[in-house]
This record gives C-alpha cells, sequence and structure tokens, in this order.
C-alpha cells in the first residue's frame, strides 16, 4: 500500500502537464503556423523494487507536424508553405525558423515577417524592395518581385522535427544545420496563410479526458488515505 | 493547472480580440472604400523542462524535448487592401479606383491623408472635397455655372460650361500609389496616413504605376465579406469558449485536490 498513493500522485502530475499542453493548443487555436503540442506518457522507475508498479510521468511533449488548413487572404506578402519546410528569419538571439508567413514590408523596405524579423533570402541576406516600387509579389518558388524584378528568393529549409525547438513568437530554434534538401522544395502558396492545425474537437476531448484521469487519481488518494485511517483507527482495537 | 489558467486566459483575450476586430468588419460592412482588418497570433514563450537531445543514460538522448507553452498574444491587426465590389451609383461625383491606389486628400493641418472612398462632393467654392469637406490634392474646382462634369478613366476631370459646346479640362485627378498598401495606418473616417512601413506616396495619373484607373459614377463597397467575417464570429465564439472550458476544467482540478482530506 505504501507507494501506491505515490504512484497516484505522480499520475496526477502528469495529467497536471497534460492540462498545461491541451490549455496551450487551445489557446493558440488561431494563431499562424501553429503546430500542435502532444504528450506522450511514459513510465519512470519501471524496473525498481517492486516489480508491479510503474511511476507515470510525462515522457515527451512533441510537435504534430500536420499541415495546417489554408485560409485566403489575397494579401499578395502573405505565403504559406506546402509540405515539409521552414522560412527562416534573422532575429536578435540568431537565426530563427518559422510556418508563419505573414510577411510585409518594415520602414525601410526590407521584407520582415509579422513580428518585424528580418526574412532571410538566398544566402540568409536580407531582400530589400527598392525605393519607389508600386507592387511587391511572392511567386510560388518563393521569388519576391517588384515590378516585374526579381529582388530576392526566400529561404526555405527543412529539419527533422526533433532538431527543433519551440521559442514563442511562432519561431523555432534548430540545433543544427538544415537537412540537405532533398527532393522537390515545398511548393509555396501566395495571398494565404496556413492556420494553425490544432483541432479543438480533438482539444476538448484531452481536456475531458485529462479532467477525468485527474478526477480518478484524486479519488486513488482519497481512497489510500481512507484505508489508512481505517486501519490506524481499527487495527488493534479491542472488540 | 495554475499555469493552464493563465494560458486559457491568454486564450480568451486573443479570441476576444478577434471578436473586436470581426465586429468593426461587419459594422462596416457599408462603408465606402472601408478595407477589412484581420487580427495576427503568435504563441508565448516555452517552458523548457528537458530540452530534446538531453542524454539519458545509457548512450541514448530524449529524441523529443518536454516544452510547454505558456499561451498565445496578438501580434498584429493587419488590413487587407483588396479591391472591394464596386456599385453602379450614377452619380458623376462618385469615383473608384478599379485596381491599386488612392485618393489623396489635403488635411487642415497641411498634412496629406489617402483614402479609397470616392464619394466626392463640391464645397462652396466649387472645389471637389470628400464627405468630411476636406479637399481632393490638386484643388480641382467645377464653376458654378458647369451643366455636367466628366472624369476620364485617366483622372482628367472636363466640365460643359454655357455657350461653349465643347468640354473645358477642369484639372486631372492624381492616385498615391504605396510599395506596402498594408503599412498604411488607418486613422479613422476613411483615411489612411503614409508611414515608414508603407513606402513613400508615389503620385501619379490614374493607370501609371501600377494602380488603377478610375470609373465615374461607381462607388468601391467594403471588402468586407460578410459570410466570411460570420464563420470568423463563430469560431472565435467556439474557441472562446473552449477556453473558458479550460478554466472550469482546471477550476475543478484544483477544488479535488484542495478537498483531500
Amino acid at each position: 500500500m505504501g507507494s501506491g498513493i505515490y504512484i497516484s500522485t505522480a499520475g496526477a502530475v502528469a495529467q497536471d502537464t497534460a492540462l498545461d499542453v491541451a490549455a496551450t493548443n487551445i489557446a493558440n487555436a488561431s494563431t499562424t503556423g501553429y503546430k500542435a503540442e502532444r504528450v506522450t506518457f511514459g513510465q519512470a522507475l519501471a524496473n525498481t523494487r517492486a516489480k508491479d508498479s510503474a511511476f507515470a510521468a510525462v515522457a515527451a511533449v512533441s510537435s504534430d507536424s500536420s499541415a495546417g488548413a489554408l485560409r485566403r487572404t489575397d494579401n499578395p506578402l502573405d505565403v504559406a508553405l506546402l509540405g515539409d519546410g521552414y522560412f527562416g528569419v534573422n532575429t536578435p538571439a540568431g537565426v530563427r525558423y518559422t510556418r508563419a508567413g505573414d510577411f510585409r514590408l518594415d520602414d525601410q523596405g526590407r521584407l520582415v515577417n509579422g513580428m518585424g524579423f528580418v526574412a532571410r533570402g538566398s544566402g540568409g541576406n536580407e531582400i530589400s524592395v527598392p525605393e519607389g516600387a508600386t507592387t511587391v509579389t511572392i511567386d510560388g518558388q518563393g521569388q519576391v518581385i517588384a515590378d516585374g524584378d526579381e529582388i530576392g528568393q526566400l529561404e526555405v529549409v527543412r529539419f527533422a522535427p526533433t532538431a527543433l525547438r519551440r521559442e514563442g513568437d511562432n519561431l523555432y530554434s534548430a540545433s543544427g544545420p538544415p537537412a540537405a534538401p532533398e527532393g522537390e522544395p515545398p511548393e509555396i502558396v501566395s495571398g494565404a496563410l496556413e492556420q494553425s492545425n490544432v483541432n479543438v474537437v480533438r482539444g476538448m476531448v484531452d481536456l475531458v479526458k485529462v479532467s477525468r484521469a485527474y478526477e480518478s487519481l484524486m479519488r486513488m488518494i482519497q481512497g489510500y488515505r481512507d484505508m489508512e485511517s481505517a486501519a490506524a483507527r481499527g487495527i488493534g482495537r479491542p472488540r | 493547472m495554475i499555469r493552464a489558467l493563465s494560458t486559457a486566459a491568454t486564450g480568451m483575450e486573443a479570441q476576444e480580440t478577434r471578436l473586436d476586430v470581426t465586429a468593426n468588419n461587419i459594422a462596416n460592412a457599408s462603408t465606402a472604400g472601408f478595407k477589412k482588418s484581420r487580427a495576427e497570433f503568435s504563441d508565448l514563450m516555452y517552458q523548457t523542462q528537458r530540452a530534446p537531445g538531453t542524454a539519458t543514460g545509457a548512450g541514448t538522448q530524449t529524441p523529443t524535448g518536454l516544452q510547454v507553452g505558456m499561451g498565445v498574444r496578438t501580434v498584429a491587426t493587419q488590413r487587407m487592401h483588396s479591391q472591394g465590389d464596386l456599385r453602379q451609383t450614377a452619380r458623376p461625383l462618385d469615383v473608384a479606383i478599379e485596381g491599386r491606389g488612392f485618393f489623396p486628400i489635403d488635411l487642415p493641418t497641411g498634412e496629406v491623408a489617402y483614402t479609397r472612398d470616392g464619394a466626392f462632393k463640391l464645397d462652396s467654392e466649387g472645389k471637389l472635397v470628400n464627405s468630411e469637406g476636406y479637399a481632393l490634392a490638386g484643388d480641382i474646382t467645377i464653376p458654378p455655372d458647369a451643366q455636367s462634369v466628366s472624369i476620364a478613366a485617366d483622372g482628367t476631370v472636363s466640365v460643359v460650361v454655357p455657350g461653349d459646346s465643347a468640354a473645358v479640362e477642369a484639372g486631372q485627378i492624381q492616385v498615391a500609389n504605396f510599395a506596402n498598401e498594408s503599412g498604411l495606418e488607418s486613422t479613422g473616417r476613411n483615411l489612411y496616413r503614409e508611414t515608414g512601413s508603407s513606402g513613400t506616396a508615389v503620385l501619379g495619373a490614374p493607370g501609371e504605376n501600377g494602380t488603377g484607373t478610375l470609373a465615374q459614377g461607381t462607388l468601391e463597397m467594403s471588402n468586407v465579406n460578410v459570410v466570411e467575417e460570420m464563420i470568423d464570429l463563430i469560431s472565435g465564439q467556439r474557441a472562446y469558449e473552449i477556453n473558458s472550458r479550460v478554466i472550469k476544467a482546471a477550476d475543478e482540478m484544483l477544488g479535488q485536490t484542495a478537498t483531500l482530506k
């Protein structure tokens, strides 16, 4: 009986993290380019003293890399990636990667993303629109065109999913260089944005699951407590 | 749980902003020259409990890390400058731009503002003004005895006065183009102001510099698509509701913990 209450507590702590993850997903149901997080539970301390007891813990939180729905915006500088890949941006903290293609121009005519970070062109160069240009568009290969002339090429890179770490602001940082380009580069759709791939129905189901699991674990803890107090009161009492 | 509470609160705040933006779009569904906006969001920072690639012992590494997010925030509202529907009004001083470009308007402060709303009127001096009474740049004056006014696709304004069979040119309407229309600052009253992000205004005759041509007797309506806005309204409302359920779930879980005896 001794370890049962701790097994239940470990389960409740794991469910707590699962709730935080479900909350983050639901909060980001409208975030451009957001990828849902998935919790994986695992056994911790499985082979310790008691063979029949295993503590649950959150083993990993991974990204669901499935594509989000595309939404037409008809804004010529909004682009979405069809397929695997990331846009590069230069931030004060270094190069970061994003799926959100909500580009625009800053006050120096540079192509920047929604957060104001400068978009990386090929080779990491910034893409500047010449003074007085009147139409700027991005085509299906990621070429930025001002008044009919190509002025740059958006950098699109691929990574193994495990090489990326979430940074917030729709950005990821990479632990190594991008993977070598394989096959066709992802197609770019201009005038559209990739929406969050959070499925709110799934979010609701996760929420129900977590709260019910937590409730059961609390009952377990309560059950152990009741057994302990019954033992303390009952055992050894003269009949 | 406390983290989930604040995460869900950021989600509700974001959906509230989205609803505000949608409400403004719907309210302006019939405003001439109005351009719809959209709210843009980004995820907040993450708490890294275990970084990906951490050694787990026995020479293995965790393939995925353990990062828990903290919610969402609104980063921007962006205006979408797609063409609105054109409505025939047959009023000679209603002018629409078919394509890119803005009418420059001289503000009383001496600044120049820009608008897509081409419902022009005449003031007491016969000058072309917008609905607020601010003059269209270029000081185009229509003589008081003019019998008809015609505005050509290239912006040339000509009038027919009594005693003269030929039309007389009264001026030319110019339009301004910007490299980045979305960078314009909205100041209300259908007016926009140039900013560093929009680039400088390039003035020219309609049809030049990639601008559209003018259509007389036509007004550009708002580009708000009411069906789209309704869908946004519904999905925003539902997302708000689900975020509030997260708060309820977290609260119940906290309650269960607190009542353990």
